[in-house]
């Protein structure tokens, strides 16, 4: 019998173990977890904040779902080590797990700013449910806030004021809001949004300091440029840790992330990685990529399951992912890898509808919708069959794409 | 892009898509990000105001919530 260990129960890691279960039945499955609750919809923790949804319908699993399908689940387990030699996962309570396959789905944390103060109570980071109903009950309490991260992680702190009727303040170092992905028309419209619920942005900003009471409670942001921000709490989203501290002594090939191939294998054999933490090697674009997004780390865990399950190099993970903020009146969909083009081509349509494509020699690999999103799906297509079109972009930013207005792909 | 009720026709019946209180007890609620590639076109599809979606193209069930930029709820009428 096969002993299949999983460390992580994100969606990644319960959608590994779902799908090892279903093709290897009479297998030994443990997912191990240092969070104290089962797999929760992290997508949706933001609308809980937001005071918007219960907390029911965010649980997707509860501890049934595991014993129904005789997976073993250790909540609230820290993982010390792990000896790929020994093929052995070591546990805080000196707990030694054997494994023949192990999926390493960890996840990260979120970065602390490094500032005086940024451990203040009121600063908070926002990545787990617990995080999300702290946030709920300091926005429900407050009448302003600061918000650090001018990205996408960031901008759901700009939607918990907006719902919370909080007054916040958007503090950014640069220019706009997710610099990397818009240019000023696309991210005008973002700004726009913000200022429609509430929320100022401040560019060239950033945090230097947070000023807290006698009590320890953060009462204000300073930033760059001395400028005081008063709030009642603070949000900080400006990345992710991941982590991966309990592989330091494996030979885990790891570069900001753990090195997995298009198989979710690393380069220790019988190790897999899954979800936000690898870079994995993207067959659509050619190279190693990152992506944060829920359907990607679902699909990377049930890839991994499948090949873990075999034994075997049985199927490839190739995904065209999305990313969407339904925050506001103008719906927003980016996809794909829409930084990292060597080529871009971009048409503002209206005050609320903008378009963005990235191309790498020619081929669309990413992109960002504002307003009108009829794109998304033909756009998608483009980057799943790799057919050279960005001397063709202006058929693609037509209002209403036309793939058949393409001239026939060539041989490249 | 046009929120408002969209009603549409399949083989199955028509879906609709309502604009809903987050509130309402729903047997799903599934943010557009979660939804399989067929289903997020055909929710988009329907918001755009289009009258005819085939059943194989999505997996939406009755009385699910769709969080979209307003909370929807799925309906066979």
């Amino acid at each position: 019998m096969t002993e299949y260990v999983i460390i992580g129960d994100g969606i990644s890691g319960s959608s590994a173990a779902e799908t090892i279960r279903e093709e290897d039945p009479d297998s030994s499955i443990t997912v191990i977890t240092d969070e104290g609750e089962p797999l929760y919809n992290r997508i949706l923790i933001k609308e809980h904040a937001k005071g918007k949804l219960p907390e029911a319908p965010i649980s997707i699993h509860d501890e049934e779902w595991y014993e129904e399908r005789d997976i073993e689940l250790s909540l609230n387990t820290h993982v010390v080590t792990v000896d790929t030699d020994e093929h052995v996962v070591r546990t805080h309570e000196k707990d030694d797990i054997p494994y023949d396959k192990l999926l390493i789905a960890t996840g990260g944390t979120p970065t602390q700013l490094p500032v005086e103060n940024s451990d203040a109570e009121g600063i908070h980071h926002f990545w787990t449910f617990q995080d999300a109903r702290k946030i709920r009950e300091s926005a429900e309490a407050a009448d302003d806030a600061v918000i650090v991260g001018a990205g996408l992680l960031g901008i759901d702190f700009a939607a918990v004021c907006g719902s919370q009727d909080v007054d916040g303040k958007f503090l950014m170092r640069g220019d706009r809001w997710w610099r990397y992905a818009l240019s000023a028309d696309g991210a005008e419209i973002m700004h726009e949004g913000m200022r429609g619920v509430g929320v100022e942005p401040v560019f060239d900003s950033g945090v230097s300091e947070f000023e807290v009471d006698a009590e320890g409670h953060v009462e204000a942001a300073i930033d760059a440029n001395g400028d005081r921000y008063p709030c009642d709490f603070a949000g900080v989203a400006i990345g992710l840790t991941f982590n991966t501290e309990f592989l330091r002594d494996t030979d885990i090939e790891q570069d900001n992330g753990i090195v997995v191939d298009e198989f979710m294998q690393t380069n220790v054999e019988d190790v897999y990685a899954a979800g936000d933490l690898t870079r994995f090697y993207d067959v659509l674009v050619g190279d190693q990529a990152q992506n944060g997004s829920w359907g990607s780390a679902k699909e990377q865990g049930r890839v991994a399951g499948i090949n873990m399950a075999a034994d075997d190099e049985a199927e490839v993970f190739e995904w065209v992912s999305s990313y969407s903020i339904t925050h506001f009146d103008f719906p927003f969909l980016s996809f794909g890898h829409p930084t990292i083009g060597d080529d871009y081509a971009e048409r503002r349509y209206s005050d609320t509808e903008w378009r963005r494509i990235a191309f790498i020699d020619g081929k669309v690999v990413g992109g960002v919708l504002i307003g009108d999103l009829s794109a998304q799906s033909k756009l998608k297509q483009l980057m799943r069959e790799q057919r050279v079109v960005a001397d063709q972009a202006d058929v693609l930013l037509e209002k209403q794409v036309d793939l058949d207005n393409l001239a026939p792909t060539q041989e490249q | 892009m046009n929120m408002a009720t969209s009603d549409t026709n399949h083989d199955q019946g028509s879906i609709r898509l309502r604009q809903t209180n987050a509130s309402t007890p729903a047997p799903r609620v599934r943010h557009v990000d979660q939804l399989p590639e067929e289903t997020l076109t055909t929710v988009l599809t329907l918001l755009e105001g289009e009258t005819r979606v085939a059943s194989n193209e999505h997996d939406l069930i009755e009385g699910e919530t769709i969080v979209f930029t307003d909370y929807y709820t799925v309906s066979r009428s």
